[in-house]
């Protein structure tokens, strides 16, 4: 089998088991990623790069001068790795951008990149102006790979702290499906309900997982209704 | 020229300049382009770039965009939408290793952004930070320290990395791993070099963190170094 032959056999054996949902660390990560770029022998090059700088991220954001004369990597190579820190710096920034939930796509790119980078399930909420600008956000609970939970206590709490009327809160699956479970919805309704006799609307509830995020709102109909100009339907 | 000619040039050109300008000046829709480049070798890659942009609305909402939704674009297939999906995922991992601070308060917290970031990096690499006037974190480069104190890494290149930048000011880290965050004689050396070096360019070295058993060295804050102000 010839180079280019191995490289795709290797690509796509690692495709396969990203499909599959299964944790990949950094060094099948940064190898899937050099099979798009490199033409020499992949799995090595990775093992010299990580033996030198011991990480994905000291990795990426090596100088690409020293990577392409020490390591022999193509600038093809380089340029990829380059292009991974300044697009997850602008993955960071999008957040600061977002300063309305307006609608439940504002309101899944705002945790998308709220959540970046977590390993374990974390749960937030972000108190909101009559505008839906965003007042404040906190993190209220984080728990591990298999679940979070947060206290409606530390929910009433925060949304009464911020002087808020309208909450949206959210929760990340960092290795998982966004689908939401049984117990999701029937804690959120719950919550709906136990707010609603506060004077404070839960207007969604996001949930984000490793490759996209949902809006329960758009799922379920346990949310109370809001004018479409105050919380509109996802522009696309 | 042939069109294989105009695209192979205007390709090789975008990547020069992002190794140049380390992405600064770029908009959303060149990275994505650049990302493109992988999975399209003989496509006109920048008015796809464009049209996923304005259907998606951002960079992050194309890499994070349902597979299904992104292949109904003329142009992505599902080997493409899948390689997208690869970038996110580095992305994620780097950020999970970095944390995605933009602006430090202080050495306090540039300390323990090193340490937190050098808990998986291998010993003696040494971080540079270039940083903005308020201490915004505008880029990182990792080296071996050894090649920055012995000058492997020239001074043309330090230099073009911190003025590409735009830096107003540096602060080395350098890993110990397993070893006490103590100073040694290469530390000093490279120290020297660095500040040596950025000096008649306007930009203070402002300081080098050595860390070290999950512990940090502020060599401005404990003296043991002259560094000039900042």
């Amino acid at each position: 089998m010839g180079r280019n032959d191995e490289t795709r056999s290797l690509r796509e054996q690692l495709l396969h088991t990203l499909a599959n949902g299964s944790d990949m660390g950094g060094e099948e990560l940064l190898t899937l990623a050099l099979t798009y770029s490199e033409k020499c022998d992949v799995p090595q090059t990775v093992r010299q790069l990580l033996d030198t700088y011991g990480s994905l991220a000291a990795v990426c954001d090596a100088d690409p001068h020293t990577l392409m004369r020490s390591f022999g990597v193509s600038e093809s190579t380089a340029v990829l790795l380059r292009l991974v820190t300044i697009i997850s710096r602008d993955i960071a920034m999008e957040r600061r951008r977002i300063k309305r939930l307006d609608s439940p796509e504002s309101a899944k790119r705002y945790f998308s990149s709220y959540f970046i980078g977590t390993s374990a399930e974390h749960f937030a909420a972000a108190a909101l102006g009559q505008d839906m600008s965003i007042k404040a956000v906190r993190t209220l609970a984080v728990g591990d790979h298999t679940g979070v939970e947060a206290s409606n206590r530390d929910i009433v709490a925060f949304a009464l702290d911020s002087g808020t009327d309208l909450l949206i809160i959210a929760h990340c699956h960092p290795l998982g499906s966004c689908e939401p479970s049984d117990r999701d919805i029937s804690a959120t309704a719950s919550l709906i309900r136990l707010l609603g006799g506060l004077g404070i609307t839960l207007a969604d509830h996001i949930i984000t997982g490793a490759e996209k995020s949902l809006s329960m709102r758009e799922r379920t109909d346990i949310f109370p209704e809001l004018p479409e100009k105050v919380y509109g339907q996802s522009a696309k | 020229m042939d069109k294989k000619g105009i695209h192979s040039g205007h390709r090789d050109r975008l990547r020069k300049r992002l190794l140049e300008t380390g992405g600064r000046g770029f908009c959303s829709h060149e990275l994505l382009e650049l990302l493109l480049f992988y999975v399209l070798p003989r496509v006109n890659t920048n008015e796809l770039a464009h049209g996923l942009t304005e259907r998606f609305g951002s960079l992050s909402s194309v890499l994070t965009a349902d597979p299904d939704e992104l292949t109904k674009v003329k142009g992505i297939s599902s080997s493409t939408a899948g390689f997208l999906q690869v970038v996110y995922r580095l992305c994620t991992a780097y950020t999970s290793e970095t944390g995605s601070v933009m602006r430090f308060s202080g050495t306090g917290e540039i300390c323990s952004y090193l340490v937190s970031y050098f808990a998986a990096a291998a010993p003696d690499v040494c971080l540079i930070l270039n940083l903005g006037p308020q201490l915004q974190l505008l880029n990182s480069v990792s080296f071996p320290a050894a090649d920055l104190a012995d000058g492997t890494v020239t001074a043309r290149e330090l230099a073009e990395i911190s003025l590409k930048n735009r830096s107003r000011r540096i602060v080395a880290g350098i890993n110990h791993a397993e070893r006490l965050p103590v100073p040694t004689e290469e530390d000093f050396v490279l120290a020297r070099r660095l500040a040596e070096l950025l000096a008649p360019l306007s930009i203070p070295l402002a300081d080098v963190i050595i860390c070290g058993c999950g512990r940090s060295f502020s060599m401005r804050e404990k003296g043991a170094f002259s560094f000039g102000e900042v």
